[in-house]
């Protein structure tokens, strides 16, 4: 699956990642997981989340793994040390970002 | 609303299909009870949002797809480079005209050298033109394989 790979941390990604950060996750408990973690403002379609799944599956950034429940269609995705490493470059930039952001926005408001 | 469904699943490529197919339709169903049990406009609202995502998501799958196919990649810029070249065809046809009136009127071997020099730095520049263009469609399609690489 290497051919679709697309290094692109879009939101949807991003929300991605994090949920497997904590634990590996089945399809419909990332969409539930994300959804909350958004605080309902982020709802991916199935279409989408397995759009962004199949991407994340090309950059090796996320494996499937036997969970508890071994059945075909409830396969979960845990994150790779590669997915984590993309993970932690992503919140350094965000952070840096959010820095930036408080600096002019205190200097706007003076 | 599973038939939708399943109907939706075959605009995707098989490959992803024989990868995906069964999770999905498993995540569907969960989520179309979830809505349900909200109410029948939450439940229509989702099934919309839904089959768009699906619909979207097979467009964006295929197009990958034909994307990733070579001979498209190889197809593609050889035709716009085909078309390129046929927009030089009529100053070429023009310039041609021009030698045979200008070769009736020389009157030295000196005119018809620099007439020659004139043409073959007129077709080295329009191949440069053609060459740059092609590489730069190439460029192009890397980009677009690979967009924050560039």
């Amino acid at each position: 699956m290497r051919h679709v790979a697309d290094d692109k941390v879009t939101e949807p990604v991003l929300l991605i990642l994090l949920s497997l950060a904590e634990s590996p996750r089945h399809g419909y408990a990332l969409l539930k997981d994300i959804e909350s973690m958004s605080s309902g403002r982020v709802r991916l379609s199935t279409g989408t989340l397995y759009g962004a799944l199949h991407r994340l599956l090309a950059n090796d950034w996320i494996e499937r793994v036997e969970g508890a429940d071994t059945s075909r269609d409830k396969r979960c995705y845990r994150l790779t040390a590669q997915g984590h490493r993309v993970l932690v470059a992503e919140f350094d930039r965000l952070k840096e970002l959010t820095q930036i952001a408080g600096t002019r926005l205190r200097a706007s408001e003076v | 609303m599973k038939r939708s469904f399943a109907a939706l699943m075959k605009l995707y490529p098989p490959g992803y299909r024989a990868l995906f197919a069964d999770e999905m339709a498993a995540v569907f169903e969960e989520a179309c009870r979830d809505h349900r049990a909200q109410g029948q406009l939450a439940y229509i609202l989702y099934l919309l949002a839904e089959f768009a995502g699906l619909i979207k998501g097979a467009v964006l799958a295929r197009s990958l797809g034909v994307w990733q196919n070579r001979a498209v990649r190889v197809t593609i810029p050889f035709v716009a480079g085909t078309l390129v070249s046929v927009a030089f065809l009529p100053p070429l046809l023009a310039a041609r005209r021009f030698l045979t009136v200008a070769n009736s009127h020389l009157n030295s071997q000196d005119d018809t050298l620099k007439l020659l020099v004139l043409a073959t730095a007129s077709i080295i520049v329009i191949a440069g033109c053609s060459v740059a263009f092609v590489l730069n469609l190439r460029s192009i399609a890397r980009r677009i394989e690979h967009p924050s690489k560039t």
